[in-house]
């Protein structure tokens, strides 16, 4: 009944290992490549732009890894389930005394610390090469396309200002005097920059077909670069919670031609000449100025009955 | 574990009233590390909300040009909450020891909780007479929700030596028990609860003084 | 009513026989109970809004819109402070403050009102707990239903936007906040001590505190629906949260409440743990959901104070006008979102943790051997625990956080991996050659261990900046968290229920009752979410009302696949209150399972102080196959010699 703590004959391990490993094995090399050759190419976001094609081939490269890793577990399960179970109810009888196996220990972990490590190097790459893969990449980001620079004058990148509020994208062209425009419209081919901010809460800008998404913080401006492959049409979500019409936040932009762009944005310019003078001057963030300098709190009036007395002795009501 | 087969060899049991008074000391022990490290996790969220806001300086409003707290409210509250820590402190590491008297622990601890209780009232008092508006800047903004928190701690350990002064108070022998009352489970606990008091007020000097380097000595 | 006892039997939580059946309701009032708490909810909270009117009716924010958020906050506050006094929580705490002892309250009351006040016996606080759980379990469910028929189409709409919103938030914050004390709350408070040697918790009454704030956390989170509702779902994401109408109050006390409360039961917990172990019990014998509920009470303790930090900043900027998050004065919404996130990681893992827990511990009753690689399962829990606190910024991968951090987030993110791997190695081994019984405990497990490996894969997707880039706000968080909370937590805490209810109330659920429940419950549940990870990677963001006509086929499917995973949680609610309240009891054998746990060798419901003398362990709980005896020394026949515990 009490069985030694050393494993059982070894032929019982490797008799259930080798059949599992088999079925694994087989299934593996099977689902793998059509995961990676056949649905890797038609994984959502698709190729439109080259952040989207960075985000298809993220999806397809971790699909093909975690396809191996899934089905051993699964057919590990269905065996154990077929095999490893009790011959019928009054089968009282225990199991043998296994309480580890280092050789088995240490190769599950080990393996596991490699995949883990190669998804690191894997992503961080990717992030790398792709300059950013089209996430939002803060005020200062690193890995940056040729063209960019943090000084305004320095930056021959194609500019776009991404503005969120409750509950409404508008954009604007720094380039164009700084118009604002109710829809995204950008030139094929060519290297643009999203600044996006917000003006009042949290949003994010999901660029779904160019691979995009940055938040929208007031306050802050949040940068992602794209390169749009494609001309046509893209859906434009807000990502973040902001308020009941968060669901309606959304918009379609456009993929044109550099001519066709050029064609709208004139046209653009004749429709807005008169609400551009009177736009807040372009800046990556939109912050309450007063008379040109910063805000003094010092200036602010305070109501006549506020409760929270100031510095200076003046009679306050309330409290 | 050859003495747990002996055990079972000789029928033995365990004295449940002992294990009971080592488990409860030890209790004690976890318990006021466990309260160390909550607060200081709480605290800890205001300090990294301290440089964070710092580092970020948005609007250039982290702190208007010489924006500090009255030093007639926060110089007393660090003095106060730092006197009584001390005292404490140092007072109740002789009340342990064999022989010692317990009415010095007594009125120290009786001053102690005088002293936390003020200083608790003079911080509240203090947002009462605010040289800023809370919302005037970040630096502010920190200083309203961090010292009335703070204030709310110093209460906290005032409560924690009030009970054991009354307990010690009320059943005299609890504070230097003698030959069988040392066995009781109400000793063990007092003991407890008084060492893990004298780690909470120690914590609760250095804190005073670190949130008035963070508010008044910092630049 | 069946659960009226004989006169003669031993009813839960111990008493004499031959106690009268009963007793008169006059003396029920006697004592503090529900009804005196909630009379003092009621007042508190009238006496608190009064208060909040007092100290700020002049003030100008408030007269120009109409909305009070200090008379709320101060109601909410002082309602629960109202609650607490009246059931008598703060009776000993005053006491104590003219040096009384500490009471031993009415412990050998054998009545069902026991259940009804606050009780310094965790047997009881564990069972109060569960039928609260399942209370705001169901209730929150409730809510993701209006949220599944909302979503059956595009553009035909059941609610209104703003009122969408509320049940979104309503719904999450009510599982995420409520159920995190799902495991750790019923089961923890009730097992540790059995499962350790104990007859008692080191600080019953903070433990009996703790779930006391549950009910006030409920309902104060419910009423928020009264004043408005929360518009930010449960991650309360600062510049709306400040905008907010008084809806957000409730939402920012609840939560307050909660973490309070999670703090109390993980800081009871740990150093009852740690000192109450009996002797024997050294640490690589405890059972490994001590273990698992250990190192999540630390994280309790450790995280949840952030929170608390956190939701008193909000209230603060909301009532007296501090700018803690507001960029225009100097604060930051990033530091909510820096703050609310160095507690949601970890939360999350307080939610993994304890499913683990009950997986690992109850592997080796139905495959009838030990666990395997006890050491590396125990390393794997802590690693988990510790990396919990690194990991937080994947959160923030896209707000526009500093750039050099992605790569060690995402690095540490990935390592996190390695130790959540270590609950399937374990698996594996335990399972392996194994001489399996599928009971309906075991389903749950079995269940539990498919959908969290979905999950978990799911999660390295986020983890990855490319790949997270798509997944972010998307509906593939959504299914990636639902597969790990509600398919790995919950499935297991379903576990729990069938397997530990026989110990906790002598009663067991009907198992083909429970079998229905498992395969209707499993097959709905993968229906409702696997196509989830579909919509979002399509595009659909969370939260919204309004998505691409394209996705409304998908979005049908999971909306009625929903109401069947409904149903069959109604199925456990029949099968539930049949077994426990309807039949008569039946006689149970004692260990149905024939369990090696030291908890199954008391009787079932086990009486008052646990065990009859503080039992003496031999060996581990997992020794199936070895032939080892049984883990303890329970009571000694014949005269025995008293032995210090120093001795041992």
């Amino acid at each position: 009944m009490s069985q030694a703590q050393a494993p059982a004959p070894r032929n019982e391990n490797r008799y259930h290992l080798t059949r599992i490993l088999v079925v694994w094995l087989v299934l593996s090399l099977v689902l793998t490549p059509i995961v990676y050759f056949v649905w890797g190419p038609n994984m959502p976001p698709g190729d439109a732009a080259n952040n989207a094609a960075d985000q298809q081939f993220a999806n397809t490269v971790l699909s093909a890894v975690a396809t191996p890793v899934v089905l051993f577990v699964w057919v590990f399960l269905a065996y154990a389930l077929i095999f490893f179970r009790r011959k019928d109810a009054s089968d009282e009888e225990d199991g043998p005394p296994i309480k580890g196996h280092l050789g088995f220990q240490a190769g599950w972990l080990g393996l596991t610390t490699v995949i883990v490590l190669s998804m690191f190097v894997f992503g961080t790459s990717e992030l790398v090469t792709a300059n950013g893969a089209g996430t939002g990449s803060g005020s200062s980001p690193i890995w940056t396309p040729a063209g960019y620079s943090g000084q305004a004058q320095y930056n021959k990148l194609f500019q776009v200002q991404v503005i969120g509020q409750q509950w409404r994208w508008t954009f604007r062209y720094p380039a164009y005097q700084g118009v604002q425009t109710t829809q995204l419209v950008i030139p094929e081919g060519v290297q643009i920059q999203f600044n996006t901010t917000s003006i009042d809460v949290i949003h994010s800008f999901w660029a779904y077909e160019l691979g995009v998404k940055a938040d929208a913080v007031p306050g802050a401006n949040n940068i992602a670069f794209v390169v749009a492959n494609r001309l046509g049409a893209f859906s434009i979500r807000c990502a973040e919670l902001c308020g009941p019409l968060h669901g309606a936040m959304s918009s379609t932009g456009v993929v044109v031609s550099q001519a066709q762009f050029n064609a709208w944005m004139s046209g653009q310019l004749t429709v807005h000449a008169q609400d551009i003078p009177l736009l807040p001057p372009y800046a990556t963030i939109y912050l309450p100025q007063v008379d040109g300098g910063l805000y003094d709190p010092n200036q602010d009036p305070l109501p006549p009955d506020a409760t929270i007395p100031t510095a200076s002795p003046s009679p306050s009501a309330g409290s | 574990m050859s003495e747990v087969d002996d055990a079972l060899a000789g029928q033995l049991v365990v004295d449940a009233a002992a294990h009971e008074r080592k488990a409860a000391l030890g209790s004690a022990w976890t318990g006021s590390r466990l309260f160390v490290a909550m607060s200081t996790m709480v605290f800890g969220a205001g300090a990294f909300a301290y440089f964070y806001l710092h580092s970020l300086d948005n609007n250039g409003l982290w702190r208007a040009p010489g924006q500090r707290p009255s030093a007639f409210i926060s110089v007393p509250v660090l003095a106060l909450s730092v006197a009584a820590s001390l005292l404490y402190v140092a007072i109740t590491r002789r009340a342990g020891r064999p022989n010692a008297n317990g009415n010095d622990w007594r009125v120290a601890a009786a001053i102690c909780v005088l002293l936390l209780v003020l200083a608790a009232g003079i911080q509240f008092w203090g947002m009462r007479r605010l040289l800023f508006f809370p919302g005037s800047s970040g630096f502010a903004s920190l200083y309203v929700a961090t010292m009335p928190l703070f204030g709310v701690w110093l209460l906290i350990g005032a409560y924690w030596v009030e009970v054991l002064l009354a307990r010690s108070l009320r059943v005299r022998w609890v504070l230097t028990p003698v030959g069988e009352n040392a066995d009781t489970e109400e000793a063990a606990a007092f003991a407890g609860s008084l060492d893990g008091s004298r780690l909470f007020l120690g914590f609760l000097g250095l804190l005073s003084v670190f949130l008035y380097v963070l508010f008044s000595v910092l630049k | 009513m069946a659960i009226e006892t004989p006169v003669g039997e031993k009813v839960a939580g111990g008493g004499t026989p031959g106690e009268p059946v009963a007793a008169p309701l006059q003396s029920y009032w006697r004592r503090p109970n529900l009804l005196t708490g909630l009379a003092g909810g009621v007042i508190g909270y009238a006496i608190g809004h009064w208060f909040g009117n007092y100290l700020a009716w002049n003030n100008q924010q408030i007269k120009g819109n109409g909305q009070n958020d200090f008379a709320l906050t101060l109601g909410y506050l002082a309602a629960t402070i109202g609650w607490l006094v009246g059931l008598g929580v703060l009776n000993y705490p005053v006491a104590k403050m003219l040096g009384h002892r500490p009471e031993e309250p009415d412990k050998d009351d054998p009545r069902l009102s026991r259940y009804f006040r606050y009780s310094l016996d965790h047997k009881v606080v564990g069972l109060q707990y569960l039928a609260a759980m399942l209370v705001y379990f169901f209730v929150a469910g409730l809510f993701a239903l209006v949220i599944r028929s909302e979503l059956l189409s595009p553009t035909r709409h059941l609610l209104t936007p703003d009122k969408y919103v509320q049940v979104v938030g309503e719904h999450g914050t009510m599982m995420m906040m409520m159920m995190t004390s799902a495991i750790l709350g019923p089961f923890g408070n009730y097992l540790i001590p059995l499962m350790i040697g104990s007859r008692r918790m080191a600080f019953p009454r903070l433990e009996a505190l703790s779930f006391w704030l549950t009910p006030a956390a409920f309902v104060i989170l419910l009423s928020g629906i009264v004043v408005g509702g929360f518009p930010t779902g449960w991650t309360g994401y600062a510049p709306l949260a400040v905008q907010a109408r008084e809806g957000q109050d409730a939402y920012l006390v609840a939560f307050g409440l909660m973490a309070c409360s999670m703090i109390l039961a993980g800081f009871n917990i740990v150093a009852t743990t740690v000192n109450f172990r009996a002797p024997g019990m050294t640490w690589t014998r405890l059972p490994l959901f001590v273990w698992a509920i250990l190192v999540t009470s630390m994280l309790m303790v450790l995280a949840a104070p952030i929170l608390v930090a956190a939701t008193y900043m909000a209230l603060l900027d909301r009532t007296a006008q501090t700018a803690l998050f507001d960029v225009n004065h100097g604060g930051s919404s990033f530091l909510w979102q820096n703050l609310f996130w160095f507690f949601g990681h970890p939360e999350v893992y307080i939610l993994a943790l304890p499913g683990f827990g009950i997986a690992l511990e109850l592997l080796p009753v139905f495959t009838r051997k030990p666990i395997f690689a006890y050491r590396t399962a125990v390393a794997g829990m802590v690693g988990v625990g510790v990396l919990s606190f690194f990991v937080w910024q994947h959160h923030l991968f896209v707000s526009g956080i500093n750039p050099d951090m992605r790569p060690v987030v995402m690095f540490t993110t990935e390592l996190i991996s390695i130790p959540t791997g270590i609950i399937y190695l374990v698996t594996v081994g335990t399972m392996w050659r194994a001489k399996m019984r599928i009971t309906v405990p075991m389903l749950f497990i079995l269940g539990m261990l498919f959908n969290f490996l979905i999950g978990g894969i799911s999660g390295v997707f986020l983890s990855d900046v490319p790949a997270d880039g798509v997944a972010h706000g998307s509906f593939f968080v959504m299914a990636h968290f639902h597969y790990t909370i509600m398919g790995g937590y919950i499935f297991a805490f379903f576990a729990g229920i069938y397997y530990w209810l026989p110990k906790m109330m002598g009663r067991r659920l009907n198992d083909r009752l429970g079998k229905i429940h498992f395969g209707l419950m499993f097959v709905a549940f993968n229906s409702t979410f696997l196509p989830l990870f579909a919509v979002g990677q399509l595009g659909m963001p969370r939260r919204v009302f309004e998505y691409a006509q394209r996705l409304q086929a998908l979005n049908v499917w999971v909306s009625i696949s929903a109401f069947v995973l409904g149903l069959s949680l109604l199925v456990f609610v029949f099968n539930f209150l049949k077994s426990t309240v309807i039949d008569d009891r039946r006689d149970l054998p004692e260990n149905p399972w024939q369990s090696r746990g030291l908890e199954w060798t008391v009787p079932s419901p086990p009486p008052l102080d646990n065990f009859a003398a503080i039992p003496i362990v031999t060996s581990g709980p997992y020794e199936y196959g070895t032939g080892a005896g049984p883990m303890a020394v329970l009571a000694v026949a014949g005269p025995g010699v008293a032995l210090r515990e120093d001795q041992l």
